[in-house]
């Protein structure tokens, strides 16, 4: 039977999990062998972005965008790292900052599969709607 | 003047200022895939089935549907246009099942499936939505059905009544005739309260634009709405188009009223369903059809209903129309919505062509609740009627070899030539009940017998001219009451006489 990516993707994490940095290597070579033994090297993609969503849930950690206008400062990244913390119980939050012109105004919240649109834009779309109604 | 631009300034400000803006947290995922109307979509960890999910392109928002909620991807069909629709586009949830706008302005209006207009008229403007997808009424809600529905056509009123809450499926081959039952079934409704909404599914646009302007001239868009998904739309729109139409039918159903809805035709709607499906990668099943092709229909026709008083008395007539290749009627889609529906009316291409139109085969079509709707007038001459053509039938195939017969045989032979004549009728000429009981009453009494075959259609309408100057008190009673009572038969009988007494063309019989 044909392996599936995410079946790689858990194997991986399994295979990672308590293992020192030293080790990991050497474990990451074999993989990659085992991957060009089975001829499946070309799902590498697929099985990293599999890996990536294990291992957020494995470590507890989301990860978050943030688009403003201007860069936001210290207390309010950390207001909304907590903000995601209480709303998505992660223990720890990736926290990409993002400028965009195109909001105008206020900010966009995006983390895991949520997004919280707090924009200018998107609250003068609201009032265009509301007026046509 | 001034006054003027201040009070609309003023009237701006304080709508602006009414505005309340709620931020709130939606799902969102990112386009993984995109081709042939269907996107395949990760994220979207909440999504409901059939939501509305927001597409944000470049060229601004399209919209679509999520039918496919699987372990970590939705497959989504997209509502229209999908050429701007990019891989890693943004997709947000609405948090609403799809809806359509509902009301009293649909009605005189030609719509696309998602109620925006199609006529060119201006926007439709409706403070109602209603889910296009909604479980049909249940038992403790419904009742029999006990009043008729007038097509205004002979060989049906008469044969295969059709009552109000019923679902009657009109089948036959293409280029039968099967649009023009349905379209004089609604222009008969004219003065009978009875709102009425055609679906088309996958029709030429040409032959829509013909079909709105006959309803339009014979004033039959005060109370009908038309609702469009054309050949050229995507299969989307198709699938949705008859399931929108039941939702605004389903409007007037729940103040009351009675609706006749029209869907032009389900065989179009199943193959859009198919192409779908398949895209989908569901797995096909017999005719490539996918496993719920039968729950298709089933839930769509399902929602015609009878509802009791207390639950306001509406109803939604159905009358579903399917295209046969080649007169197949054992094919998977025409089984599975004959076994839905409460009767089918089957067009005969074979009567068609023999001029007999419109081309409804008595032996194949049947009502299966309608005769218990028929009026008593009706119901009193024409359970005669349908015997006699049947045993017409069967004579005439038998007759063909023999040249001799006895009397009686050559008696019912005569009789039922006469009733086929009867049953011809031209498109966009509905009768009234009164006429049609005339003209039934005449056949069974034997009146029409020593008319000529071919004078028959003249002898009618001269007769019914003649009846309608000397007895329209007759005729007004039976409109009103739909009783025939014995001195009203034999006044019609008399008049019938005397009528008989001035055409020059009877034969005598031996």
């Amino acid at each position: 039977m044909k392996i599936k990516a995410k079946q790689y993707a858990l194997a991986l994490l399994e295979l990672l999990k308590d293992k020192k940095e030293k080790e990991i290597s050497g474990c990451l070579d074999k993989f990659i062998k085992a991957l060009i033994q089975n001829n499946q090297i070309s799902q590498i993609d697929k099985i990293l972005d599999f890996f990536n969503i294990y291992w957020n849930k494995e470590k507890s950690e989301i990860d978050a965008e943030v688009s403003s206008v201007e860069a936001l400062d210290k207390h309010s990244l950390k207001e909304i790292s907590g903000y995601i913390q209480t709303k998505s119980q992660a223990q720890k939050v990736n926290l990409i900052e993002r400028q965009d012109k195109e909001i105008l105004g206020g900010m966009v919240l995006k983390y895991g599969d949520k997004i919280l649109d707090n924009s200018v834009r998107a609250r003068l779309r609201g009032v265009k709607a509301e007026m046509l109604k | 003047m001034s006054n003027t631009k201040d009070f609309i300034v003023e009237q701006l400000k304080t709508q602006i200022a009414n505005y309340k803006s709620e931020a709130e947290e939606k799902n969102f995922g990112r386009v993984i895939e995109i081709g042939d109307g269907i996107a395949r979509v990760s994220g979207l960890s909440e999504v409901m089935m059939s939501e509305m999910l927001e597409f944000k392109t470049d060229e601004g928002s399209v919209y679509g549907v999520a039918l496919n909620l699987e372990e970590d991807s939705v497959g989504v069909v997209i509502l229209g246009e999908y050429n701007a629709i990019k891989e890693g586009d943004e997709v947000i949830s609405q948090k609403r099942i799809l809806q359509v706008p509902v009301g009293e302005n649909i009605i005189g209006r030609v719509v696309d499936p998602l109620g925006k207009a199609k006529d060119g008229k201006e926007d439709i403007r409706t403070d109602k939505f209603y889910p296009i997808e909604k479980v049909a009424p249940g038992v403790i809600t419904r009742q029999s059905v006990n009043q008729p529905l007038q097509t205004g056509i002979k060989a049906i009123d008469s044969m295969v009544p059709i009552g109000r809450g019923q679902r009657e499926l009109i089948i036959g081959d293409r280029q039968i005739g099967k649009t023009a039952i349905a379209i004089d079934t609604i222009i008969n409704q004219k003065g009978k309260n009875v709102k009425c909404i055609y679906v088309a599914i996958g029709q030429k646009e040409s032959k829509v634009a013909n079909i709105v302007a006959k309803l339009e001239e014979a004033g039959a868009m005060d109370y009908t709405a038309v609702v469009l998904a054309g050949a050229s739309d995507t299969a989307s729109l198709l699938y949705i188009a008859p399931y929108a139409g039941c939702a605004m039918a389903e409007y007037f159903l729940d103040k009351g009223e009675d609706v006749l809805i029209v869907y032009d035709d389900l065989s179009k709607h199943a193959v859009a369903y198919r192409e779908m499906s398949l895209l989908l990668r569901r797995p096909p099943g017999r005719e490539a059809y996918p496993g719920d092709v039968f729950y298709l229909h089933s839930r769509l026709l399902e929602r015609a209903c009878r509802l009791n008083q207390d639950y306001g008395g509406g109803s939604i007539t159905a009358l579903p129309i399917i295209e046969t290749q080649a007169g197949d009627v054992s094919a998977y889609i025409p089984t599975n919505v004959i076994s839905i529906t409460d009767g089918q009316i089957y067009l005969d291409p074979d009567m068609f062509n023999k001029g007999n139109r419109p081309a409804v085969d008595a032996g194949i079509s049947v009502s299966r609740v309608g005769s218990s709707a028929q009026t008593k007038a009706m119901k009193k001459v024409a359970s005669k009627i349908k015997l006699e053509i049947a045993q017409y039938r069967e004579l005439a195939a038998f007759a063909q070899f023999s040249s001799d017969l006895d009397k009686d045989t050559k008696a019912k032979l005569n009789r039922g030539a006469r009733l086929v004549e009867l049953f011809k009728q031209t498109q966009y000429s509905a009768m009234s009940v009164s006429d049609q009981v005339f003209v039934f009453f005449s056949a069974i009494k034997g009146l029409l017998d020593d008319v000529p075959v071919e004078k028959i259609s003249l002898f009618e309408k001269d007769m019914l001219a003649y009846l309608h100057d000397q007895i329209s008190d007759v005729a007004e009673s039976i409109d009103k009451t739909g009783k025939l009572e014995e001195a009203e038969e034999e006044k019609i009988k008399k008049a019938i006489m005397d009528f008989k007494d001035t055409v020059d063309y009877l034969v005598s019989l031996e």
